[in-house]
């Protein structure tokens, strides 16, 4: 019997709005890459990691972070790769509701200051297989009339051919 | 039949879990801060008042907030955060009514396994746009979502049918408005400031027939925390503790057709383990403060049926001073209640605070003289009311 | 005063991809029921009811309210916990609490997922602080390929011990009615056809998404004679947290597994875990985090797993079995997947596992779950009181 019912079936998209706050902390390093086109981060005064992205409290030492500039340095954007993933399969971008394109490769960077720092790596032509760890990289920033405050104001990462040799 | 569900009854040398330390924000919009950072806030004072150091002084973390209201799944991933969950004590999120995760907290140290405990709740109501889409996907997906409820429209029905069991008016359930509004002004921790007329309240926007805006608990951002402890610790961490005597929960049917709506049934059940656990015989002559959650101004009286304190349909009469026996209006929400702007999920918790308060004699503003010894705290969860769970405190010194 | 509680009763639904024949009540009720029937008990007998699953997927919000009629908690106390992955182990948990607290004699800790009715992935993404990093996560994929990369890297494992971990959880899963995934594994080549997700983590290395739900009954000392079930006593369990991970990338910390269970050991004098503990469920996403994390709980030395692996070491009816349900590899309702560790420990320990019924003698469980950004719920069963 269960098995020649009609199954009836709703489909719906939800779409929920948020207006969601960076915060002072979050929305600072947003707004300085947006001015700026750099990564403005924070020393933690208790157990001296930095904080990225800075937020208000360290979760591990519990102190307090101090507000922008106190503590505040810019990082330079470089480092080496030490990881990366090319992804082959579609999936559901969450910003938009539909389907992110791919492939793409993203990377976790090391960066110079002691600080890891994943995004995408590029150009798109990116040929996979002259990835190594180590390689030197560095961000690619989009210019000021494109950057809108957001961690896809770089671009992505590229090899620094010069270094690499 | 009321089935005994409960077993136990404090008294005397049985363990007992005391509150050691309370405190909030600002029941507020907080456009520039993050949930977690509103959480920090509370978390941050409430450790400074108990003297309690991070992560080391507690054993276990109980933290409210919802996935759907932060727009982040796990979102207790950032309360924790904060709490002092990392590489330290458990964390378990309780996503109903705050209140719930008090007792889960009491709960967690009767149980052995904790001797202090964190409670955190949080919501940030102003970084939602679209609550009612969010309520509507709270009900069944076959047939209540589809007819469009949300847990205002699920409350407009409790109300009218309330009115019309009783014979009760719009009228009455705008005076009560009024009350809760005045009393507010006075409360420095909730969100609104001014008076408001009779008149006013009933022409203002009517969002579900009889509840208009101004009967509903204005939303807001805010966070509290709270620390609870076993006996030994809370003598040790205080010398002023309330403890907490008694907690019940009750989930009634979801289906709105299911329930009378008139009747507060799961209101009844909780409440009636709670006195139990309390050793409460006659609530309204032994418990002196009542902090109920109203979302809206028909549930005060509503929810007073539902704790016993008098008789069905009698909650208006009660509220307007011409109540059966000694019933004082005034100890029910001297707080000002919810409608005076709590954001929802802090809301149960948040009636834990003023009866902590209250007990204390620390309710800046709104404090009932007297030196109360007994308090009931309500908490309410789900459209018109379908959970709801309550906490009998007492003064402990 | 606190007490020592036990599981009496456990029932699980036949975990699929698709449930389309229930709605997520009905699907509760299967579980809910299954759990009462072993149990040899009614509804009218559960005290209380600790309800959970992951908030945010299936597109809707508070399934509690909703579960209320199909499970049997209208009219009684309960409560709502929801910590991602972990869920199913912390029902277990609160439940464990709420019967040791002395408040309640019995009570049914209940968690599902229905994941066809959201898009689990996207639900999953939105872990991912929506201003950070949101735009960038491929949800557990890409942490696990990075776990299993790593992993390969550190310890020399080759690349076919994802595929080999595989094998024997498919060989588990046959005998287990309620996997979900019954895949027919006749080698090692055939395994290593499977498409790459994202290299060196294939589609058979990575937990599906199921429809399931999972029930247990946990009641006090006092009450256990009454019951019909040979009862599964809890002899404790532990949460450990890690703060929110921003970035992910970068070797992965495994900090709260080793520290839960350093714990939980230290605690009962486990001092030999393969030896003392009999059979282990252990909340493994992937394949390779299988392999590596029973390194991390310190089951065996670091490297240690692999090399075990390849001896059939974990096998059902061998040394020291792991997962004999099939793991979370086979089956994976997120809202119960922690609750069936607890639920096929429980099984083992009272020897009902039936088909994948360990050959060792079970006297001592281990059961965790994970999720989170790091958690880790561990859980200890004994089939002794003491």
């Amino acid at each position: 019997m269960r098995d020649e019912a009609e199954l009836l079936v709703q489909e719906r998209i939800l779409e929920v709005r948020f207006h969601w706050s960076a915060g002072p902390y979050l929305g600072r390093f947003l707004g300085m890459l947006k001015e700026e086109g750099r990564l403005w981060v924070v020393r933690c005064p208790g157990c001296k990691r930095i904080l990225m992205p800075p937020r208000i409290v360290c979760g591990i030492c519990y102190t307090e972070t101090p507000p922008f500039p106190n503590g505040w340095f810019p990082l330079s954007g470089r480092g080496r790769l030490l990881d990366w993933e090319r992804v082959i399969y579609p999936q559901m971008d969450p910003e938009t509701g539909t389907i992110r394109p791919e492939p793409y490769i993203h990377g976790t960077f090391a960066l110079d200051e002691g600080v890891l720092f994943t995004h995408y790596l590029g150009p798109e032509d990116l040929d996979e297989s002259t990835l190594r760890e180590g390689l030197r990289v560095e961000a690619v920033v989009k210019p000021k009339e494109e950057r809108v405050g957001k961690p896809t104001d770089i671009r992505y990462f590229k090899l620094v051919e010069e270094e690499n040799g | 039949m009321m089935r005994r569900v409960v077993k136990k009854v404090f008294a005397g040398d049985e363990m007992r879990v005391g509150i050691v330390a309370v405190a909030q924000t600002a029941f507020d919009v907080h456009r520039a801060l993050r949930p977690q950072e509103l959480t920090y806030l509370a978390v941050k004072k409430c450790l400074e008042i108990s003297g309690l150091p991070f992560r080391d002084g507690y054993e276990d973390i109980v933290t409210c907030s919802s996935d759907h209201w932060d727009g982040k799944t796990l979102s207790d991933v950032e309360h924790g955060e904060v709490a002092g969950a990392h590489l330290g004590p458990g964390e378990v999120k309780v996503s109903m009514d705050g209140a719930n995760a008090v007792i889960l907290g009491a709960i967690k140290i009767l149980s052995g396994h904790a001797k202090c405990v964190l409670v955190t709740a949080c919501c940030k109501e102003s970084q939602v746009l679209d609550p009612s889409i969010i309520e509507n996907f709270g009900f069944d997906a076959p047939y209540q979502q589809l007819i469009g409820l949300d847990f205002t429209q699920a409350a407009g029905l409790q109300a009218v049918a309330y009115m019309n069991r009783y014979g009760l008016s719009h009228k009455d359930f705008a005076q009560i408005a009024v009350t809760e509004r005045r009393r507010a002004k006075g409360n420095p921790r909730l969100l609104a400031r001014e008076d408001l007329s009779l008149e006013q309240v009933m022409e203002s926007r009517m969002l579900a027939y009889p509840i208009t805006v101004l009967e509903s608990r204005v939303p807001c951002d805010g966070a509290c925390a709270m620390v609870l402890a076993c006996e030994e610790r809370a003598k040790e961490l205080t010398d002023r503790p309330v403890w907490i005597k008694g907690f019940g929960s009750c989930y009634d049917h979801h289906n709105l057709g299911d329930r009378d709506l008139s009747q507060p049934f799961a209101l009844k059940k909780a409440s009636f383990q709670a006195y139990e656990m309390a050793g409460i015989k006659d609530p309204a002559k032994e418990i002196q403060i009542f902090e109920l959650s109203e979302h809206y101004s028909y549930q005060l009286p509503l929810w007073m049926e539902g704790i016993g304190v008098c008789r069905e349909g009698k909650g208006v009469e009660v509220l307007g001073g011409g109540g059966q026996g000694a019933l004082d209006p005034e100890a029910f929400n001297p707080s000002g209640g919810l409608l005076g702007g709590v954001p929802r999920y802090v809301a149960g918790a948040s009636r834990v605070i003023e009866a902590f308060l209250q007990l204390r004699g620390e309710a800046e503003g709104v404090q009932v003289p007297g030196e109360p010894q007994l308090a009931l705290a309500h908490g309410t969860y789900g459209p018109a009311g379908q959970h709801h769970c309550v906490l009998i405190l007492e003064r402990g010194f | 005063m606190p007490r020592r509680t036990a599981i009496v009763g456990v029932g699980q639904t036949y975990h699929k991809a698709r449930r389309p024949d229930v709605n997520i009540g009905e699907l509760c009720a299967e579980a809910a029921r299954a759990c009462l029937e072993d149990a040899d008990l009614t509804v009218g007998d559960v005290d209380a009811f600790i309800l959970g699953n992951m908030e945010l997927f299936e597109g809707r919000y508070s399934q509690d309210m909703w579960q209320v009629d199909f499970v049997g908690a209208f009219g009684k106390p309960g409560i709502r916990v929801t910590t991602g992955g972990t869920t199913g182990a912390t029902l277990a948990c609160v439940a464990f609490e709420y019967v040791a607290s002395g408040v309640y004699d019995t009570v049914m800790a209940l968690g599902f997922e229905k994941q066809s009715e959201g898009d689990t992935r996207a639900g999953l993404k939105t872990v991912s602080d929506p201003l950070w990093i949101r735009w960038l996560t491929t949800g557990a994929i890409g942490y696990f390929s990075r776990q299993a990369r790593y992993y390969m890297r550190e310890t020399g494992a080759p690349e076919h011990m994802g595929s080999l971990v595989r094998m024997r959880l498919a060989e588990h899963a046959k005998r287990n009615p309620h996997a979900h995934l019954r895949l027919e594994i006749k080698n090692i080549e055939e395994a290593m056809k499977a498409p790459y997700l994202i290299p060196p983590l294939r589609q058979t290395d990575m937990c599906p998404t199921s429809e399931g739900a999972c029930a247990i009954v946990v009641t006090s000392e006092e009450r256990v004679s009454k019951m019909a079930r040979r009862p599964v006593w809890v002899k404790d369990w532990v949460t450990v947290h890690k703060e929110a991970m921003y970035i992910r990338g970068g070797r992965h910390s495994v900090e709260d597994l080793t520290m839960a269970a350093s714990k939980l050991f230290r605690r009962n004098g486990i001092t030999k875990p393969r030896e003392q503990i009999s059979v282990a469920e252990i909340y493994a996403p992937s394949t390779w985090a299988e392999l590596e994390w029973l390194e991390a709980y310190g089951f065996c030395e670091k490297g240690q797993a692999w090399r075990l692996e390849e001896e059939g070491h974990f096998y059902w009816n061998r040394e020291f079995p792991v997962n004999p349900s099939g793991g979370v590899v086979c089956t994976n309702p997120i809202g119960a997947t922690g609750l069936i560790r607890v639920a096929e420990c429980a099984l083992q320990l009272r020897g009902d596992a039936g088909e994948h019924q360990i050959r060792r003698e079970a006297t001592l469980g281990f059961a965790t779950a994970w999720g989170g950004s790091g958690w880790t719920v561990a859980v200890l069963l004994s089939a002794q009181k003491e």
